[in-house]
């Protein structure tokens, strides 16, 4: 078997291309392997009730930080993760997860809509009407992702 | 020191342009027509006072950590004081008796429920751009992850 690696800072994905005479067990069991890999990286490992579940990470609503104990939230249901808030920021920054307050990180694809608050917060409303409040220490970061101008100082 | 001052001339412009139109709604309510140049000058020095307050007690320049509610007490004590001098002093409210004292009382308080409906509708408004630049920002995701 040959092995070709590119490495190219242009890249935006990492694509994996299998060039093979045909598809034997081998090939079946790389496959698996990197279909298994994809997963566990947009999955999260949780709890709820005494049992275990791997949660597909586009539907965790927000994830909140209570008491030492870190919650996920989704549409219906709430589970305990074992991870502390910060490894899941540094985890999950890039699939645009990001830190609200000190004690909870947003998904923005679930944001249903937002608005300015007295103080410099921002109120965002979450898919399934929660609202939350982005803190004035945040709200400037969101801004500048979501590419909003005006900077307060 | 340079970011407060930088910000005193938007503070400034926003109070005096919702004190202006308070005046012009109690004026209207009032079958009041013409408004005096002087007038408009003395609620343009009061807006100054009232642009210098509104950033010491919501700027961060001066308080950088403080309850929402407190930053309110900072500055409508004083401006309250403020607006009562000069209405005293411009003789906005003529021989200043007891029921002229309540009639700015209630005044005040009617402006100050005008100003916040005003922030309410400015703070709508930026909502709905806020929202705008979201969908923009989940719509491209969207189209990136699709390549």
């Amino acid at each position: 078997m040959l092995l070709e690696l590119i490495e190219d800072e242009h890249i935006k994905e990492t694509r994996i291309t299998i060039a093979c005479r045909e598809r034997d067990a081998d090939i079946e069991k790389l496959i698996a392997y990197l279909e298994h890999m994809d997963d566990a990286r947009n999955s999260l490992l949780a709890s709820a009730e005494g049992k275990r579940y791997h949660l597909n990470i586009s539907t965790v609503l927000y994830i909140e930080a209570v008491d030492r104990r870190t919650f996920c939230y989704t549409q219906d249901h709430v589970y305990e993760l074992d991870l502390r808030l910060y490894e899941i920021e540094e985890k999950y920054q890039a699939l645009d997860f990001m830190r609200i307050s000190k004690s909870c990180i947003v998904n923005l694809y679930k944001i249903h809509s937002l608005k300015p608050d007295f103080g410099g917060k921002i109120l965002a409303t979450m898919e399934n009407g929660e609202k939350l409040y982005i803190s004035r220490q945040y709200a400037p970061m969101l801004k500048e992702k979501l590419g909003i101008g005006g900077r307060r100082l | 020191m340079i970011t407060f001052i930088k910000n005193v001339p938007m503070q400034f412009a926003r109070t005096y342009t919702v004190m202006l139109v308070c005046f012009t709604a109690i004026g209207c309510a009032k079958g009041v027509e013409l408004v005096p140049v002087a007038r408009l000058l003395e609620l343009a020095l009061l807006a100054v006072v009232g642009g210098f307050l509104m950033e010491v007690a919501f700027g961060r320049c001066i308080f950088k950590r403080t309850a929402y509610s407190k930053r309110v007490c900072v500055f409508i004590i004083p401006f309250a004081a403020a607006t009562y001098a000069f209405a005293a002093g411009f003789q906005w409210v003529p021989g200043m008796a007891l029921g002229d004292y309540l009639k700015l009382a209630g005044l005040f308080v009617v402006c100050g429920l005008l100003s916040v409906s005003l922030f309410e509708i400015e703070h709508w408004v930026r909502g709905r751009k806020y929202t705008g630049k979201l969908r923009d920002y989940q719509n491209r995701k969207e189209h990136e992850y699709d390549k």
